[in-house]
């Protein structure tokens, strides 16, 4: 909020001023002259601020724009070696209010680091050691891990899990904050494939409807097409090539003032209807699982083993009123956000289940059942990134799957097409659980429904209504 | 030709979906919103009428509402003025609400439906008495409908016969038999328009102290059949209460804090009051006997629910037949208004007539295998599938164990008729207090009734005739009642609650009554399955039956909300269709204050 203040307050003295220009100088310099001068003030603001790298302070370090991706991890860095305040939430510690200063800035860091060939974790060669089975962990922010060590992201868990199961792997994290599959998809045939792999396990759903939904309740959203870093995580907007950069900054403030602000923001409140029904619409699955089987297809052809991961979420449409409130409590969570949560969970499950007959698939949320409430609450440091102690479950719970699968152990091809059947699967792959149908309709009449239904007409309870 | 009947605004909203005066299905929007007696605009039931007959809304060819607005415009502005200057204050509320919502029906239904076709207004007690009769099973009879009120009509009757139907008589607000009722629901600490069955529930354990002072001063019944209630007591006309200080003065007391102990002072005003209704009600059906000359009688609005008043009527003799609507409520108003239009001013025959004529109260939405088995395996739970439900249903209530019952359409009315039930073993002597205490959360002197093979209801209850909906009660046979024991007598009040009447206590009301449904092949052949094999395996040709939902909560209507149900009670088993789930094998469920998520009925 602070941050919108700040940018408004700024727009609004710069508009002042730039409305006083107007009457001062000619139409042809008040398109450029002021725009640069007002260009340079506010860098020299933001650097009195924020300092030397005030760019950080806007958007994120640890991600740029990317030819191919559209963005990926900044290559060859480590959190704890960099020497200007960074302000990307991932890399700090669960709460931590990110300090201006830079030795506490440092300190409140968790160690994440990206190699040089732009995945979080070690090194690794192109070609794998003879023996080893080469592992890449595909996927979003919930692969490549928040706020947790590089050894304690679930990919590295897992590896440790396998190893001393007596098994020779070296597991890759190929996750990036806020990928979808088309860009795992576009990584793999890029990239992934010539570093041997053998097994490639994926970890997919939450940033597939975000990306759906995001962009202007999916309006905007076409498939296949890869956004850059401002595009993804700042406008939420389709592609504004024009728009989208950071050369100019008041350019940037002015665009993310109409695309986030009156836009996005508006857009997703978990208390507007329309984004339940866009939730409803399912539009993004079909993209989704095209992208999936071109992925499992390429594989295929070159005796790649593919696995798709089912991954918990904190909450459940069957939570009891006593553990949800546990989780609104403790969480940024409100009632319709840990709905929204749970539905969009449940739409991801159903997807991966449809999935199964032709990629096996990992299923580890039925193992949390187990834990409810508080116990749930430790595993998780928002409503789907994972704690330490979650990502340790996780890790443990994919490498003994892992390490019991008949075609991993012999690395054998795990995937059965029949053309026939992804036709079918794909024309089923839209449509919700019913039940899931049913709540999105109970919650998107409840969200419509004016004040006046629910305040004014109540039935009395001390007399009949004979008015 | 489709026509949609919709009931909103007032009480219990529901809507009715006509194809070729065949009714597709009917459903109350509660079910929908899990609000009891949602009184809201019936969206989720437009939308699942139009799912089930897989149209859209511009293919409706008209919509009836189930009253005239203008009508009760008319009536309320009549009142407020007669009584004028008082409750001026009510006045403004009551016109605010009248002119800003409930007076523009047709462009509250064009706004949330987006129709763009013909609406029409049937009147309310039109609409009752078109449900009566309509859907019953007779050509020709008399109709009586009996509410709270609706326009000006509080009670009509008439006749219905292939010119459809005749109206005789009718009574005016602010004389209703139904506000009566209610007025002594209120006095008793009950909610109105829920608490009314919970009096009726209570008048077995009080003695009618109070008849002749209710009859000398609050209601007149006259010798034409009518009756006139003394205004002198009552504020319900214009006012914000429904009895005023003189009416407390007459029984030298207070109303019941709700939630307070009951007294037998309230058991006793439970019994005169319920002895007045039965009164009044026989008294009109003379009178309508007289002027129609009809062998049959068809019952609707809230006061048909009344199922003592409806027995004692059916003891006497009057009518050869009697038939009551099973959504006698205004959520039957929906369904009536469809039929009036479909049958009164199209002038359509009525096809379907026959002495056997069953009309199908199961009209709500089902669930078949594959969508319940979905929502058990995405949510990781345990269950079986068993090829024989019923007799494993059986097995498991003879053995003792209470059962959630979960089958096919969900059941149109208040009464849970054996697709949305919680079954129990009516041969316990605990099974009631259990029932009562720790599945369904509600007050332990409420009683259960049974679901009997139709064929044996005559040997367990006098006189018995079928009910197939729940709304007659009937003495358990001098055969099947135990002896009492000496000092058992001399109980009153709630103490005669465990005496052992009979050879199914958990039904047995105090006065040996119980509310029964007749269960028979045509009328639901699963649950008639069912009880056929448990009476195979003990004898009792009946369970217990009672609505699928604890104290509060609307029956359940999907899948996930009767599991829901089932974890939060303390009931053994659930049967969802085929599949059957074990509550010992289901995952643990910590839920704390649940109870609070339903506003007290």
């Amino acid at each position: 909020m602070n941050l919108i203040k700040n940018r408004l307050l700024i727009l609004v003295i710069f508009g002042i001023i730039y409305l006083f220009w107007i009457r001062l100088v000619g139409f042809s310099i008040l398109l450029l002259v002021p725009f640069i001068v007002y260009e340079i003030i506010l860098r020299l603001v933001l650097r009195l601020i924020y300092g030397r790298q005030y760019r950080f302070a806007l958007y994120n370090y640890f991600i740029v724009d990317h030819p191919i991706y559209g963005n990926a991890f900044r290559k060859n860095i480590v959190s704890q070696k960099i020497d200007f305040p960074v302000f990307d939430k991932f890399i700090f510690k669960p709460g931590t209010h990110i300090s201006l200063d830079l030795a506490k800035n440092k300190t409140e860091r968790i160690k994440y680091s990206i190699n040089s060939r732009g995945f979080r974790g070690p090194e690794f060669s192109l070609t794998k050691k003879p023996g080893i089975i080469r592992v890449f962990a595909s996927g979003g922010s919930t692969t490549a891990c928040n706020s947790v060590d590089d050894d304690e992201a679930w990919p590295a868990v897992m590896e440790k899990e396998l190893h001393s199961r007596r098994h020779l792997v070296e597991v890759i994290n190929a996750g990036v904050q806020g990928w979808s599959s088309y860009q795992e998809l576009l990584r793999f045939k890029h990239e992934i494939v010539n570093y041997q792999p053998d097994v490639i396990l994926l970890h997919q759903g939450w940033n597939e409807e975000f990306a759906y939904s995001s962009q202007n309740l999916g309006r905007w959203w076409q498939p296949r097409v890869v956004r850059n870093m401002i595009e993804t995580r700042y406008f939420y907007s389709n592609k504004h090539p024009w728009l989208s950069q950071t050369r100019f900054l008041l350019l940037f403030y002015l665009a993310q003032l109409y695309f986030k602000d009156f836009i996005f923001n508006r857009q997703m409140r978990f208390t507007n209807p329309e984004r339940w029904i866009c939730l409803q619409r399912g539009e993004y699955l079909p993209a989704w699982f095209d992208n999936l089987i071109e992925i499992a297809r390429e594989a295929k052809t070159r005796g790649i083993l593919v696995y798709i991961i089912n991954y918990p979420g904190l909450c459940d449409l069957n939570d009891s009123s006593t553990v949800r409130e546990i989780y609104l409590k403790n969480t940024r969570l409100s009632r319709f956000y840990a709905d929204y949560q749970a539905v969009s969970k449940k739409q991801i499950q159903k997807t991966l289940k449809q999935i199964e007959p032709l990629i096996p698939l990992i299923e580890t949320e039925k193992e949390l059942l187990r834990y409810q409430a508080e116990e749930r609450l430790d595993f998780f440091i928002d409503e789907i990134h994972l704690s330490a102690k979650g990502n340790a479950w996780l890790g443990k719970i994919i490498g003994k799957k892992l390490a019991e699968d008949k075609n991993f152990v012999q690395l054998k091809s795990n995937l059965v097409f029949k053309e026939k059947e992804i036709g079918s699967i794909r024309n089923e792959i839209s449509k919700n659980y019913a039940y899931i149908d049913d709540f999105l309709a109970t919650t998107i009449k409840k969200l419509k429904q004016k004040k006046w239904h629910k305040d004014k007409l109540d039935l009395p309870t001390d007399r009949y209504t004979t008015f | 030709m489709y026509i949609l009947g919709l009931s909103f605004f007032y009480h219990d909203s529901s809507a009715t979906l006509l194809r070729d005066g065949v009714v597709l299905g009917a459903v109350q929007e509660e079910r929908f919103s899990r609000k009891k007696f949602d009184n809201g605009f019936p969206l989720q039931s437009i939308q699942f009428l139009l799912q089930l007959a897989q149209i859209n809304i511009d293919d409706i060819d008209k919509i009836i509402y189930y009253e005239n607005p203008l009508k009760k415009l008319v009536r309320i502005i009549r009142s407020f003025v007669a009584t004028a200057p008082r409750n001026l204050s009510t006045f403004g509320q009551a016109m605010n609400l009248q002119l800003r919502y409930k007076l523009w029906i047709k462009r509250v239904i064009r706004r949330e439906t987006n129709f763009r076709g013909k609406i029409s207004y049937v009147d309310h007690h039109q609409s009752h008495a078109a449900s009566a009769f309509y859907p019953s099973p007779f050509n020709e009879a008399a109709f009586l409908t009996l509410d709270g009120v609706g326009e000006w009509a509080t009670t009509t009757f008439g006749q219905g016969n292939s010119r459809g139907l005749e109206f005789f008589g009718e009574i005016d607000f602010p004389h209703s038999l139904g506000l009566l009722y209610a007025a002594f629901t209120y006095f008793t600490g009950f909610k109105i328009n829920s608490g009314e069955y919970k009096l009726m529930g209570l008048a077995p354990y009080g003695e009618p102290r109070y008849l002749q002072t209710i009859l000398d001063n609050l209601i007149d019944l006259k010798s034409d059949g009518s009756f006139r209630i003394n205004q002198d007591y009552f504020d319900y006309a214009t006012g914000e209460k429904m009895i005023n200080e003189k009416f407390c003065s007459l029984f030298k007391r207070q109303a019941r804090k709700p939630e307070s102990d009951l007294t037998q002072d309230d058991m006793d005003l439970a019994r005169s009051i319920q002895e007045v209704t039965e009164l009044a009600v026989l008294n009109i059906a003379t009178r309508v006997k007289k002027e129609t000359g009809q062998k049959n009688l068809c019952l609707a609005g809230g006061v048909a629910l009344n199922c003592v008043a409806n027995s004692r009527l059916s003891r006497t003799n009057l009518f050869e037949n009697i038939w009551v609507q099973p959504a006698a409520g205004d959520a039957g108003g929906s369904l009536g208004a469809a039929l009036y239009f479909w049958h009164q001013i199209l002038g359509k025959p009525n096809l379907f007539k026959s002495s056997n004529y069953f009309f199908n109260p199961y009209l709500g939405p089902a669930y078949n295998k594959k969508v319940i088995r979905e929502f058990l395996d995405s949510n990781y739970l345990p269950y079986s599938a068993i090829n024989e439900i019923e007799e494993t249903t059986a097995r498991l209530l003879a053995d003792g164990y209470i059962i959630g019952w979960f089958q096919g359409r969900m059941e149109f009315g208040p009464r849970a008729l054996g697709n949305r039930s919680i079954l129990g073993h009516p041969g316990l002597p605990d099974m009631q207090k259990k029932m009562n205490l720790k599945i369904k959360f509600r007050e332990s002197f409420r009683p259960f009734a049974p679901a009997v093979l139709e064929e044996r209801a005559k040997e367990w209850f006098q006189e018995a005739v079928p009910s197939p909906y729940m709304l007659f009660v009937f003495p358990v046979c001098q055969n099947k009642r135990v002896p009492e024991k000496n000092g058992e007598k001399k109980l009153f009040g709630i103490d005669k609650l465990n005496v052992l009447r009979s050879l199914v206590p958990a039904i047995t009301h105090v006065d040996y009554s119980a509310r029964i449904q007749t269960v028979n092949q045509k009328t639901n052949l699963r649950f008639y399955t069912l009880i056929k094999k448990f009476y195979e395996l003990t004898g009792l040709p009946m369970i217990i039956n009672t609505s699928f939902n604890v104290r509060n909560e609307p029956i359940v209507r999907t899948p996930e909300e009767a599991y829901r149900c089932f974890m939060r009670t303390n009931m053994d088993y659930l049967i969802l269709e085929d599949f059957l789930l074990t509550k010992k094998e289901q995952p643990k469920k910590e839920e704390r204050d649940w109870e609070k998520l339903y506003e007290l009925d």
